[in-house]
């Protein structure tokens, strides 16, 4: 039998363990919400109220379901293609949800692989376009206009090839004694017959202007001119308003230029852009002009027309002093001269087109870059491509590291970041291949550094630190002081800028030794002393050498 | 006399001074008044009982070209969720991904569509007041009047943007009318900017970007600004030259974070 002592015992006891049991449970289970709170998510929608994205749960919407995993696991986040089945457009990287919410049918399938997505080649008018069917119906209705579909044509460019515009001619309306005339193609004469009253006749003449003495129509030639949608080139225009031929001044009166329907390509100059051509409207978007009205202080138009008042305006852009080709692109930076691949600045591709300049940047921290290149003589093109910097450093051959199909980086010799199992650094022989260093070895080093140093969010906790130590190296610099005299350079005199015996005063971090390791370490990327995009100086600490306790000045 | 005038001089500026505040005051209320008048006198103006159509065109125009240009500067969107700021606008993506070196997911599958029903949402309710209004002219000139409601419906075409409605208003004052299949266009060319967006949005969910410049070397009048906003994406900006529409919408599609890459270096 227990006594009270031991009841009363073995409650405490009792309690304890409770009490224990339970702070347990209250750690671990704020341990696993923390883990949960780290833990990316599959969420439907976002607070932020994007559909379909991994993050951690807090970020999930209320209302809206989420899982543990990736969101290709789930049901409604899978990816697929989202068909709407009005109008015949087929999205791929879809997820179901957003599908469904946005009145499509889903697909867990590629969009070449649904049949409703199946492209073929529309027939809309003069013009085509490679879509699907239903799309196909749906620009006939946007269009206004029938159209054919052909799914036996299956690229975009025999599609384009296959465009058979229709033939163009002079459609003459007779009625009574009047002879009006549009110009038009023969499908659009035919519509204007059916159309017409009876008491009308309407004849097609195929290739011929309403200008044509022939047809003895109400139409006269005139000098005015216009520009026509979807072209180019500067028009006559007749006197019942149709277009005829392309602006040449020295055709205004020329019976034949205002008979027949003439090519641009029969017209003058047909291979020059005739940009600011006060008698030639034969522009080319191509080679840098387009229709436009004259207008006195406007630098695209400085030369007035002989006839008109259009003229092929000069696309062309002038930027910082020099003249651009409209089509022209070319490489910039965000950062200053010198600068252009220090903390912070950003490659950017210049264009010209209308005769405006247009900027777009590359990825930020140099992640992509610019490269220019001139595909003809005077003409630049240029894009932003990948850095491919991360595996510079490890090349070990100058073939290797200069090979421009694999990686951007170059070849620098004077130090070797490599070193071998003893921590030497690593010599070049005569193959430029980089050999562990031989006893009384006087080959030099040499490193494979990027091409275009990538930039690193240094300002922010992450490996950018690692990243810039690679090309970190100590140099001990030995020192012996005799009875008399001053402390001699005895070991690694290079790295002071010394000499064997030279005395300490004459240390100077200005020597090749530093300079070859300080541009090791600005190559890499945002490390060592360097100015910014804007050529400010950063926060350099000059502490970097260090003396041993022996020293005493 | 002089001491008259030296005495009566403060007097007469002070005068002045509520001459020139009373002349301004009168002027001010007269400019007004002709404002308010002629505003009014327009309204009338513009209600002719035979063409009804033109009454709604212009009771309605203004608040559908204020809803094209907010829908096109927000990415689609009157009311933008998922959105990025750039230039005091939130403009919606049309294509997002949180993680970075991954495509995006698409957010806007059918970007035409819901812009199509935006607008609708949008001008609905001043939609409604058009019609009701045009039921009230008609029946201060004495006219019976029954309305039936339809459906309104919103079509981005090309060079233009249709609304028509299945609305119908029958009068009757002697002889009945009765209009019905109202269309009110307006001139736009969202249709083909829209239109190069989804080619655009193509890009940036299949390969992670799209290159501006190809759509200007076909496309003559067209001009394709992409604007990076760093770690949030990128702003595309679509603007007709001639005409100045302009549309807009951001992605995020294959971020690349800084130094990516460099961890797999290891050098010992």
């Amino acid at each position: 039998m227990l006594d009270k002592k031991q009841i009363k015992r073995g409650f405490v006891f009792l309690v304890v363990i409770l009490f224990v049991f339970a702070l347990f449970f209250i750690f671990l289970n704020k341990r696993i919400s923390a883990q949960e709170q780290q833990q990316s998510f599959c969420c439907e929608k976002t607070t932020a109220g994007n559909w379909c994205q991994p993050s951690p749960p807090a970020e999930c919407a209320s209302g809206f379901r989420k899982a543990p995993t990736s969101c290709e696991s789930t049901s409604y986040c899978k990816l697929g293609t989202c068909v709407n089945v009005n109008t015949g457009q087929c999205t791929g990287n879809t997820p179901q949800i957003v599908c469904q919410n946005s009145g499509g049918v889903w697909f867990d399938k590629k969009e070449d692989e649904i049949p409703q997505c199946k492209r073929g080649c529309c027939f809309i008018g003069q013009n085509t376009a490679f879509v699907n069917q239903i799309r196909c119906k749906t620009l006939a209705s946007d269009y206004g206009t029938n159209t054919t579909f052909r799914p036996d044509i299956n690229s975009e460019s025999e599609c384009i090839l296959s465009a058979n515009p229709d033939v163009e001619g002079a459609c003459v309306l007779e009625k009574g004694f009047e002879r009006s005339c549009k110009r038009t193609t023969r499908s659009e004469c035919i519509s204007l017959e059916k159309k017409s009253s009876s008491d009308t006749k309407v004849q097609f003449h195929e290739g011929l202007l309403c200008t044509a003495e022939v047809l003895a129509t109400q139409c006269a030639p005139t000098s005015k001119t216009t520009c026509v949608e979807n072209k180019d080139e500067v028009y006559f225009i007749d006197s019942c308003g149709n277009i005829a031929n392309v602006y040449d001044s020295s055709k205004v009166n020329n019976q034949e230029y205002w008979t027949y329907i003439k090519d641009p390509a029969e017209s003058c100059n047909p291979d020059s852009s005739n940009a600011n051509s006060a008698s030639c409207g034969n522009c080319n978007y191509l080679l840098g002009s387009l229709c436009k009205a004259y207008r006195r202080n406007d630098p695209q138009t400085p030369v007035k027309p002989s006839y008109g008042d259009f003229v092929c305006a000069d696309l062309s852009c002038k930027y910082q002093g020099k003249t651009y080709q409209h089509g022209e692109r070319w490489c910039g930076t965000t950062g200053t001269k010198g600068n252009e691949n220090s903390p912070g600045s950003e490659h950017a591709v210049f264009a010209c087109y209308s005769g405006e300049v247009t900027v777009t940047l590359c990825d930020p921290f140099r992640n992509t870059v610019c490269i220019e290149e001139e595909v003809v003589p005077g003409f630049k093109s240029a894009g932003c491509v990948a850095n491919r910097w991360d595996d510079c450093v490890l090349q070990t051959s100058k073939q290797d590291c200069e090979n421009r199909d694999v990686r951007d980086c170059k070849w620098v010799e004077g130090q070797s970041i490599l070193k071998d199992d003893s921590g030497n650094p690593l010599v070049v022989n005569e193959r430029g291949e980089l050999v562990e260093r031989k006893k009384d070895d006087t080959r030099k080093g040499a490193s494979c550094l990027p091409l275009y140093p990538p930039g690193f969010n240094f300002w922010e906790e992450g490996n950018a630190d690692e990243l810039c130590a690679i090309a970190s190296d100590t140099c001990l610099v030995k020192f012996q002081k005799g009875l008399l005299g001053d402390w001699e350079c005895k070991e690694n005199c290079e790295c002071l800028g010394l000499k064997k015996g030279d005395s300490i005063k004459k240390a100077t971090t200005n020597n090749k030794w530093f300079a070859e390791k300080m541009n090791m370490c600005i190559s890499l990327g945002d490390c060592g002393e360097k100015l910014n995009y804007l050529g400010q100086k950063g926060f350099i600490n000059r502490s970097i050498v260090r003396w041993s306790e022996d020293y005493k000045g | 006399m002089r001491n008259f005038l030296k005495r009566g001089g403060s007097f007469f500026k002070k005068g002045q001074v509520a001459i020139f505040i009373i002349i301004a005051i009168l002027a001010v209320g007269a400019i007004l008044s002709i404002y308010f008048l002629n505003r009014s006198a327009r309204t009338t103006e513009r209600f002719e009982e035979t063409n009804p159509q033109t009454f709604i065109q212009n009771c309605i125009e203004e608040s559908l070209n204020n809803a094209i240009e907010t829908i096109s500067l927000q990415g689609g969107s009157a009311n933008p969720e998922g959105y990025l700021e750039y230039k005091g606008y939130k403009i919606e993506y049309a294509c997002y991904t949180a993680e970075d070196f991954k495509t995006c997911v698409v957010q806007k599958p059918f970007l035409q569509s819901h812009i199509e029903n935006e607008i609708k949402k949008e001008i609905e309710e001043e939609f409604n007041f058009c019609f009701n209004q045009l039921v009230r002219n008609y029946e201060d000139r004495g006219y019976n009047v029954n309305f039936k409601k339809g459906n309104l419906n919103v079509r981005l075409v090309p060079k233009r943007i249709i609304v028509n409605t299945t609305n119908e208003i029958t009068v009757t004052k002697g002889n009945t009318q009765t209009f019905k299949d109202f269309e009110i266009v307006v001139n736009s060319n969202l249709y083909e900017l829209v239109w190069i967006a989804n080619s655009i949005l193509e890009f940036e969910a299949s390969l992670g970007d799209a290159d501006p410049t190809i759509y200007m070397d076909i496309f003559r009048w067209i001009k394709v600004e992409k604007i990076s906003r760093e770690r949030e994406g990128v702003v595309y900006i679509i603007t007709d030259r001639r005409s100045g529409d302009k549309f807009q919408f951001a992605s995020r599609s294959l971020e690349w974070s800084p130094g990516h890459e460099a961890s797999r270096i290891a050098i010992y």
